[in-house]
């Protein structure tokens, strides 16, 4: 369980990267800040949107958003909560 | 004539130069990976009494803007406020698309949506209500499909209606404690009457809300700025960007389904391709089988041509001496068709080396290589954004520094700026080929393959260094699309190859010539002295240097080669060619295989040293330019020199050591 | 595995990845002999990218066959990409070898009676034959209009 970076201090979900591969799940939460936080808005990445992770290698990982792929950090993975 | 002015804008990989070929009729590089167009590109058209002026600006997802290559296309669209912007969009991923559509709508543009890739969306079963389309945006909507020329005059006639139409401000509701904010910022900023001229209000202060950088700075010089900054004090930028992000998704979900049946769930041949090209495991290697695939077509189908090249010049150079005798004559014959033959002889080679990078990046799979690469390059304090330009190095290292502007972070931009002239450049690959022809027969493409895999080691090496004790913080996070795949078609690639080859004899070309004129000089005064000789002016700087680098198993006529290598990297083989090649019956090759300063471990040695030294002047002039710093440029010369000397240093003596000649 | 097709699949991996998993080992073995001095040993030349090739394509057959016997049935795209990657790569030898025929030519170095023959049977070449079978028998997954093409 992770619990929020920003002001409500309650329990969040699980982080995208250890969601099982290849399965939709449904992301609860945004946690980076600055300019990532911006580009994933841009891409359409938010709460409630579905996402799958397709691989993993080293501190990257692949995952699919609507209808796109994407190769992004695991740090800015670890900020993209989903349902437990 | 009536004049008009269109932008191309759009987000990556989406086909925007492709429509920008189509309209101009012009060639330009298509790649699949985002920022390889990072300059604006322009072009001109005649079209029914129009004189239209396209402009394609580099791809972005939104206008917030990050990298370099972002802002210039927002900054465009702002300032410069084109008669009319194409916005291209892919036909299969409308909702991410349509985003930047609504911020472009917002700016009161006219515009005229290309549709483009609907071949691709009708394959996949997406069915597309291209009118509905246009009558929920309030836009014109054509179908493109680029590739095959599908759609350009229908696009071009529309052009030409919208430029005559009267601009319109599209409105996003951004709900209404948003949309109370946004008014009362645009009545402060409406009391600056040049400010309000420039740029429309209601978009401006929706970006101040956002706490959107670059907005801030556009009027932190107005006289509106103390009111400005006092209403943002207590205001959450990032809550209120994120909702309008938010309301922007919100209203494109609303009429997309009305406009698009898409079937979802079924298993694409890019997620085949992906599921083993980026598996953890066998990711790495088969990227080396493909690099080393592309560099053993590269050496052995180009051999043949560079025979038949070699003997042209060759026959030419002798005919010419024998023709025309005294000084202008050994000028022509061993100066200018000696030095041109010498570098043309290794068009071959870099067309198809060319060619090979144009069918990698054009398939899209150079991507999912920046994938696979990711994890190494972390671990040497990069990341998988700085793999492609230095990719891109491998053709040259003038476009890969400049390809670096798609690196959102400083820290990251810098550190490959300054690694990628270790990656071998094409200019490199003659010397190569030449040498390792010379003296490792059938085992020359491995060697040049050992070479390119040191000067990335090397590259690696640095950028961990200028990580620990330059630029020192953890690598950025960082996003990447990775488009689909695609069939590059062998009129394409060679295309792209050609355009590519043709830039490098062009660019080049006169420098070689003067180079080698420059060279003939040298080497043939004093008057009276032999041609290249220890007494010839060359002869004189080549021996006054030798001591420095007789440790690494050079003669003064190696080090003479790698001082106008400085210059073209083309230059070395010009030099080589006028220093040893006396006898004009036998190829260079020859004549360096029975010279007794080269043996294998020396020739070696040269190349290691050709491979890390000093950059071309161009690719210093470039690193001066995007780092905006003489200092780094000089570091970058001092530090390839150092690098180099030890490098050639340790593999001849250790050579040496070890009994090998 | 409840499907017929998908077990065939399973075989083929299995097999075609086994062979090229063998041979590109005796390649290998080949070269360290040769390394070390010896004269090479087994039939096919000593060649260590060639050897490392086969066993990489032979590993993503093989790993097509363990996911399908695990029963996931995406493990069928290890089996197309292994196909596609073979015949690409064996068509890539296959004008290596034009290339230096070509080249030969051009130095005027041989005569139809000097020409070594078995430089063309590299294992590349010759074990294509089991992925062209699956090519054939699938063809209709290698379609080329399931991409679009790559644009200008």
């Amino acid at each position: 369980m992770r619990r929020c970076r920003h002001r409500c201090g309650q329990a969040q979900g699980k982080s995208l990267l250890l969601a099982p591969l290849g399965e939709e799940v449904v992301i609860l939460d945004i946690q980076t800040c600055g300019g990532s936080r911006r580009r994933l808005m841009d891409l359409g990445v938010k709460e409630g949107l579905p996402v799958k992770l397709i691989s993993t290698q080293g501190r990257a990982l692949i995952i699919e958003i609507n209808g796109a792929k994407y190769c992004i950090s695991k740090r800015l993975a670890e900020g993209i909560l989903i349902k437990e | 004539m009536e004049k008009i002015t269109v932008a191309l804008a759009g987000n990556p990989n989406v086909g925007k130069t492709s429509v920008f070929n189509r309209l101009v009729g012009s060639r330009q590089r298509v790649g699949n990976w985002p920022g390889v167009t990072v300059e604006k590109l322009s072009g001109k058209k005649k079209y029914e009494g129009y004189e239209i002026e396209f402009v394609d600006l580099p791809g972005t997802y939104g206008l917030a803007a990050y990298s370099k290559d972002e802002i210039v296309a927002r900054d465009y669209l702002i300032n410069e406020k084109p008669d009319v912007v194409v916005h291209v969009i892919d036909a299969t991923n409308l909702k991410r698309n349509l985003y930047l559509t609504t911020q472009i709508l917002e700016l009161g543009s006219k515009v005229v949506i290309a549709l483009n890739m609907s071949d691709m969306a009708e394959t996949r079963g997406d069915k597309i209500d291209v009118s509905r389309l246009s009558e929920f945006l309030g836009v014109p909507v054509v179908k493109t499909v680029a590739s095959e020329d599908k759609g350009t005059q229908k696009l071009l006639e529309t052009i030409t209606e919208v430029s005559k139409t009267k601009q319109h401000i599209h409105e996003i509701s951004y709900g209404s404690r948003i949309e109370r904010k946004i008014l009362s910022l645009e009545k402060v900023l409406g009391e600056d009457a040049e400010l309000s001229k420039k740029i429309p209000l209601r978009w401006l202060s929706a970006r101040l809300l956002e706490g959107d950088k670059n907005a801030i700075e556009n009027v932190a010089s107005s006289p509106a700025w103390p009111e400005v900054k006092k209403f943002l004090k207590g205001i959450d930028s990032e809550k209120y960007e994120a909702q309008m992000v938010d309301k922007r998704y919100s209203a494109i979900s609303l009429f997309l389904p009305q406009v698009c049946t898409i079937c979802a769930g079924k298993t694409t041949v890019s997620d085949m391709i992906d599921r083993v090209v980026t598996n953890k495991y066998l990711g790495i290697p088969i990227f080396l089988i493909i690099i080393w695939a592309a560099f053993e077509l590269t050496f052995t189908l180009s051999t043949p041509f560079m025979e038949i090249v070699g003997t042209f010049f060759s026959d030419l150079s002798v005919f010419v001496l024998d023709a025309i005798p005294g000084l202008f004559g050994s000028l022509l014959g061993n100066g200018i068709i000696g030095g041109l033959g010498f570098v043309l002889v290794f068009v071959p080679p870099i067309f198809i080396m060319f060619l090979m990078l144009s069918v990698l990046e054009d398939s899209g799979y150079l991507s999912r290589a920046a994938f696979v690469m990711d994890r190494l390059m972390y671990k040497l304090g990069l990341q998988g954004k700085s793999f492609v330009p230095m990719l891109m190095g491998i053709g040259c290292n003038v476009p890969a520094i400049m390809a670096t502007r798609t690196i959102d972070d400083e820290k990251d931009r810098f550190i490959t700026i300054l690694v990628t002239p270790f990656i071998s450049c094409g200019a490199r690959l003659p010397v190569f080929i030449l040498l390792a022809g010379a003296f490792f027969g059938h085992e020359a493409g491995t060697v040049i393959f050992s070479l390119y895999v040191l000067g990335i080691v090397v590259a690696i090496l640095s950028a961990l260094l200028l990580r620990k004790f330059v630029f020192k913080g953890e690598a950025a996070p960082f996003i990447m699309e990775l488009p689909i795949y695609r069939r590059p078609t062998f009129k394409t690639s060679f295309l792209h190859a050609w355009n590519l080859g043709f830039t490098y004899i062009k660019k080049a070309g006169p420098i070689i010539v003067i180079g080698a004129i420059i060279i003939w000089f040298l080497a043939s005064f004093p008057e009276g002295v032999t041609y290249g000789g220890a007494d010839s002016y060359v002869g004189v700087i080549g021996q006054t240097l030798e001591p420095i680098f007789a440790p690494l198993g050079f003669d003064w006529k190696m080090v003479v080669a790698l001082i106008f290598g400085f210059v073209a990297k083309e230059l070395v083989i010009s030099a080589l060619g006028v220093l040893y090649s006396n006898d004009e019956t036998k190829g260079l090759s020859l004549s360096l295989q029975e010279d007794a300063a080269f043996t294998p471990l020396s020739s070696l040695s040269l190349m290691v040293f050709t491979l890390l030294y000093v950059p071309c002047i161009a690719t210093l002039s470039v690193i001066k330019k995007e780092t905006g710093s003489w200092k780094w440029m000089a570091f970058s010369a001092t530090y390839s020199i150092g690098i180099a000397w030890i490098a050639a240093f340790l593999i001849y003596q250790g050579g040496l050591i070890l009994g090998f000649s | 595995m409840e499907n017929k097709k998908l077990k065939g699949k399973f075989l083929f991996g299995l097999i075609v990845g086994a062979i090229y998993l063998a041979v590109g080992t005796l390649v290998l073995i080949n070269e360290i002999i040769m390394i070390f001095g010896f004269n090479d040993f087994f039939f096919f030349p000593a060649d260590i990218m060639g050897g490392f090739t086969l066993i990489v394509i032979a590993v993503i057959f093989l790993f097509g066959a363990k996911e399908l016997h695990a029963g996931i049935n995406e493990g069928v795209a290890y089996i197309y990409v292994g196909i596609l990657i073979a015949v690409i790569l064996a068509v890539i030898a296959i004008i290596l070898i034009g290339g230096e025929l070509l080249n030969m030519a051009i130095e005027s170095e041989w005569t139809f009676s000097s020409l070594d023959f078995t430089m063309a049977l590299k294992p590349i070449v010759l074990l294509v034959l089991l992925p062209l079978f699956g090519l054939l028998v699938w063809r209709d997954k290698f379609a080329l209009n399931n991409l679009a093409k790559a644009g200008k």
